[in-house]
Formats: structure tokens, sequence, C-alpha cells
């Protein structure tokens, strides 16, 4: 398993765009990945999931990827965060 | 004959009108989840009836969302968007799924959970847009349990007579219903002015009353009730003399808007010929189909604001352009002022809390701090402008370097445009809205370097009189007819004439029958209203000549106190217009229009 933690930075969030931007992000993957702020882990192939994390600018994500391509995915999606999911 | 005593409720005006009728109670137990086991043998069967509810939902989603995007036009339909992302969900589908399996549970018993799960953690959250998923959540559960469990009755079906709808709240989908159906009107215990079912009342123009809290409870279907959406006032068991005179008054009420339908397409003009620019305000590009509908000349006032709050993130160059450029379209050959984003620093950067935000980070200040986002959006609007009929307007002036750096940022959108080889509109008019009493004063000198001054008359009263009219200890004091404020109107409308340049009032002022006189006297060029009270100033301008408006002027300028001044134009009104005075005074109803 791999496992990296990112910061939020961009404006709103993890709001709806930038969630679903992680789901596509995490689909892209054969690998079990998750998502976990606080003790709060959810399946970051859910658009449900991820929105339920409510993860605002400021807060700590812990990626947590299982599988075959398990770096890759964890690299992907703290990029795409750290990119601040595009928006500006 | 009837023995059920009368009950006088109040709520919010949410959408104007008065509804009598009978009462149809939208009675929705939830759907029962039992938690049950399932036979080995059993569990594909189980995973098939899950995917069939999903596909019946999906179904009726897109089906309702057809039908809302032909009656209403697509941006009432978004919402529908949403909950169709949810049946695609993979917690909601493969993990749904997996679970059956795992646990041999039953599949109502396990997406329940799952859901629920998800609408509690959205309903906690601060976060507005976050708590509307939930009810988008919620909704669309809802719609699938139903079709898990056979005695649940899935949202309600409308009675084919007419009836009035009463509800704990009606739903997303469920307002969509109410469309195409004999609704007369809709009264609800939750929900606000500007919830969803608030708005979509307005669009299909039937009366509603919303936040009538627990006291629909006893209400029972059959019961007649009288819901008026302009005063916000229901009556449950009307006495029969009170329904003989609410009878009437609608009757009235109704022969009123039909007869100001005739005005339609006669001009704003007064009885010795000097017209008025009379046009709309609106806030949605939905809503300029109505505008035209009460004969609007041009919008007067585009609040970009619900663009920027109905998203999740601040829309891009792409989204702006598009809704800008559906307004400009429908509204052709009239045109369109488009007010750039006038929004309180709260509500762009999530943890900036001001102690004073009316005073704070807002309007144009964020614009300029903020040139990119600015940037943007005015390179938006000048492409929709692409046919020559947008106006841009600048909000919250308050010195004049504010109104010369917005202009340079326009120019610089204009050279971004120009490089990237895009159509858009080089001469766009530029304006300002005088709403800080500084403006007003300064009126003269922002003047000389814009094309038109459009008075935002609810601000400048707030900042003139210094009184929050959402704070309820000191909202008796909000008056636009303040003699200080109506000396600032004057003072801005000759600033602007006196250099060759037009001027209007945007405010709740503008579509105010005891306002209208004065403005019409004090020679303001276009009054901009919402559209539901377009008609009423319309009539009232016909009403009036310029020489007994300007000696209105004259009398209420040397008055120096409010009470006195309302006290007078109301006995003019009175008398002037003694046939509507009764059906437009004291207005009621306009919580919404800013």
């Amino acid at each position: 398993m791999t496992e990296k933690k990112v910061r939020i930075t961009n404006k709103l969030g993890l709001h709806a765009r930038p969630a679903a931007l992680l789901v596509k992000t995490a689909g892209e993957f054969s690998s079990d990945v998750s998502v976990a702020k606080d003790d709060m882990e959810v399946n970051a192939k859910s658009i449900m999931g991820v929105m339920m994390l409510a993860a605002e600018k400021g807060s700590t994500l812990t990626i947590r990827a299982d599988g075959k391509d398990q770096e890759k995915a964890v690299r992907a999606i703290v990029a795409l965060v750290e990119r601040k999911f595009d928006e500006e | 004959m009837r023995s059920r005593p009368e009950k006088i409720i109040r709520g919010l005006c949410a959408s104007p009108g008065i509804a009598i009728g009978e009462v149809y109670v939208v009675n929705r137990t939830d759907p029962s989840v039992v938690v049950k086991t399932v036979e080995p043998d059993q569990v594909e069967n189980e995973i098939q009836r899950f995917k069939k509810a999903i596909e019946l939902a999906r179904e009726e989603l897109l089906d309702i969302k057809k039908r809302v995007s032909d009656g209403l036009g697509e941006g009432h339909a978004m919402f529908l968007d949403a909950q169709l992302l949810v049946l695609d969900d993979v917690a909601v589908t493969k993990d749904t799924e997996e679970k059956i399996r795992a646990e041999r549970k039953n599949a109502e018993s396990v997406f329940y959970e799952t859901v629920q799960l998800a609408i509690d953690r959205l309903a906690s959250v601060g976060d507005e847009y976050l708590r509307e998923r939930a009810l988008d959540l919620k909704d669309v559960s809802r719609r699938v349990l139903c079709h898990l469990d056979r005695a649940c009755v899935l949202s309600f079906t409308l009675p084919e007579k007419e009836v009035i709808v009463i509800a704990d709240d009606l739903s997303p989908s469920d307002t969509a219903k109410l469309h195409g159906h004999s609704v007369l009107g809709f009264a609800t215990q939750h929900g606000g002015t500007t919830s969803h079912a608030a708005i979509m009342a307005r669009a299909l123009e039937i009366p509603a009353v919303v936040g009538l809290r627990d006291h629909l409870k006893h209400i029972k279907d059959g019961d007649r009730i009288i819901v008026d959406g302009n005063t916000g006032v229901v009556i449950i068991n009307p006495k029969e003399e009170v329904l003989r005179s609410y009878g009437r008054g609608k009757k009235k009420y109704e022969r009123f808007r039909e007869h100001l339908m005739l005005l339609k397409d006669e001009p704003a003009a007064t009885l010795d010929g000097r017209s008025v620019e009379l046009s709309a305000n609106i806030e949605m590009p939905e809503e300029v189909s109505t505008a035209i509908a009460r004969g609007a000349k041009g919008i007067g006032l585009y609040r970009t604001e619900f663009l920027f709050l109905s998203s999740d993130r601040i829309p891009d160059e792409e989204e702006q352009y598009a809704a800008y450029a559906t307004v400009a379209e429908r509204i052709y050959p009239e045109s369109v002022i488009i007010r750039t984003l006038d929004i309180g620093g709260d509500k762009v950067v999530e943890d900036l809390r001001e102690p004073n935000p009316f005073m704070g980070w807002r309007a144009i200040r964020i614009s300029l701090s903020e040139r990119e986002l600015f940037k943007i959006q005015l390179m938006a609007i000048l492409r929709a402008g692409a046919k020559e009929n947008v106006k841009v307007m600048f909000p919250m002036i308050s010195a004049i370097e504010e109104l010369r750096q917005a202009k340079s940022v326009l120019e610089e959108a204009k050279s971004e445009l120009r490089k990237r080889g895009v159509p858009f509109q080089d001469r766009i008019e530029v304006g300002i809205m005088v709403e800080t009493p500084a403006a007003a004063l300064l009126a003269n000198h922002l003047a000389k370097e814009c094309d038109f001054l459009s008075i935002g008359s609810n601000d400048l009263t707030q900042y003139t009189i210094a009184v929050d009219r959402t704070n309820e200890r000191v909202a008796y004091l909000y008056e636009h007819l303040h003699p200080s404020v109506l000396q600032l109107v004057k003072q801005i409308v000759d600033a602007g004439h006196a250099n060759d340049i037009w001027v209007g009032v945007c405010g709740e002022m503008a579509g105010d029958p005891l306002a209208v006189p004065v403005l019409v006297g004090l020679d303001v060029d276009e009054l901009s209203t919402s559209p539901v009270v377009l008609l009423e100033t319309k009539k009232i301008i016909r009403g009036l000549h310029s020489d007994e408006a300007r000696a209105m002027v004259t009398k209420v300028m040397s008055l120096g106190s409010s009470v006195e001044v309302r006290s007078y134009l109301r006995s003019q009104f009175e008398q002037k217009f003694a046939d509507m005075a009764s059906l437009v005074l004291p207005k009621g109803g306009d919580d919404w229009s800013d």
C-alpha cells in the first residue's frame, strides 16, 4: 500500500468540480484508492464519498492506494490537489 | 356549515398573487427500510431488483428533466443532473451490489445505510452548497427506495381537480411536478424566498407562501384555504365573510393584472408625453421571458451573483459567456445592463468572516483586488455584446480611482480579446451603480468619466441612514423615502444631466408606487424594477403629468421627515390613483427583489 498526505490549497476546497476531478483521476487506476480526512476515510472513486469529506481549504488529506498501480495513483491524485485542481 | 375554526398564519411571500381553494396535503410516508437476510440463491435476484430500481429512478428523473427544461428552460432543470450523477456513483452502484453479496442483506437496507451516512454528514457541515447536495441526495434516495418498497407511494400524485398544495417542504423534483398541473398555489412549512420551490413558483406564476413553520400541522385534505402571496398570509378554514372578501379581492386583483397586461405594449410615458425607459431586474437568464412578457424595455440590471453562488466554484469565461450571451440574445434588439460581481467577501473566500461585511471587502473592491477574476468576467461580458446590445455597470463605487481602475481592466480585457481574435463589443457603454453616499456626493465628477449612472436605492438607503435592514431591531429605520436619500437622488440625477448622461434607478425604490411620481418628477431617465411590479409602475407613469410630478418633488424636498414624506405621497397617490391604491399600497412581498 502507498500512502501520502497532501494539503488542500485551492479556494473552494473539495467542492463538486474538484471532487469530480479527483474521482475521475482515481478511476483511471485499477488499485483501490481512498481519501481520508481526520478520522474519515472514503472511496476515492465515489463522488458522494469524496464530497462527504467536506474538505475545505487548509485541510490535510491522506491518499491511500492498494493494488498494481498504487504508486502512480497516489502520485496522480497528490499532483492534482497540489495543482489546485487546475482551478486558478 | 364549517365547524373548524378559522386560523390566520403568516409566512414569507415566495410568489405573488392570491389563491383560494381546497387543500391537498402532500403526505409522504418515508419508504420503509427493513433489514432482511437474503438466501444465498436469491442474492443475484436481489442485485437485479436493485439495478431495476436504479434504472426506474433514472428514467423518471430524465423524464422530469425533459419536462422542466421544455417548459421552463434548461437552467431550471440543472439540479436534476446532480441527482442523476448519484445514480452512477460507485458507492451507490458497485458498493451496494458487493455488500448485498457479501453481507447477504436486502438491497434497501444496504443502499439506505450508504446514502443515509452521506446525507447526515453533508447536512451537518456548515457549508450551504454541501447542505443543498444533501437535499438532492435525500430526494434521489427516496426515489430509489420507493422502487424497492412496493407499499411506498413515491412523492405524490396530484388530483385532477384544482388544489392548493400543502407540504412540509417541496423537494426540487416535487416542485418540477407542479408544472403542467392545476395547482392554484402552495404553502410550505420550510423553505425561504430563494429556495428552489420559490423560484419555481415565480417562474410558473402561481401564488406561494413559504416558511410557515409548524402552523400547517393540523391541516387536512379538503380544508378550505387562502394563500395570499402578496402579503404572506395564509388563512385556513376562513369564515364565510373572509372568504367572500378575499374572493372579491382576488377578482379585483386578477382584473387589475389583466388590465395591466393591456399596457404591455403601450409606451411608458407621462400624460404630456415624457417617456421613461422601463426595464426589468433579473438574476437568471430564464427570467428574460417573464420580463419580456411584461413588456420590459430591456434588462436594466442583470445581477451576476446567482451564477457565481449557484455554482460550487468560480464559473469560467465560457460558462459566464454562455449565461450573458443567452440574456443578450433573448432581449435583442433591446439591451441588457450587466452588473459585475456584487458580492460580499465572505461568499468568495470561505475563511473570511468580516466584522462589518457591508463596509468590507465586497463588490468592486473584490473585483479590483482579484483582477484576473474581474478581467475574465469582463471578457465574458464583452463577448456577449457582439451584437452591440450590452452595457456594463460597476457596483459600489466610492471613489473615482475605482472607476478608472475598473475601466483600465476593461481595456485590458478588450485588448486580450482582440489578440485572441474573438468578436466582442468594442464600443460598450460603461456605467456605475451609485449606492454609496460618497459616490452620490461626487456624482458630478464620476459622471464625467462614465456613460450612465444607475442609482442602487437599497444600498444607498442603507449607507445613508446607517441601517442594516436585515437587523430586526433597526429595520424600522430603513426608508428609501427618507428626505436625505431623496436629496441624494436629486443630486445624482442633476449631476448626470449636467454632464449629458442618462440616470436610472434600479433598486426597490423604482418599483415603489409612492416613489415613482417623485422619480418621474426628478426627471429620472430609466426605471428598472422586478418584473412583478413592472406593469403597475408603467400604469403610474402613464397617469402622471410631468408638471404635477415636479410639483410633488418640490413639496417633498421641503419636508424634513420621512413620515411626512410618506404620508404626503400616500395621500397624493390615493387621490390620483384611487382605483389602484388599495391594490398596490402598502406594498408587500418583494423580499426577493434585491
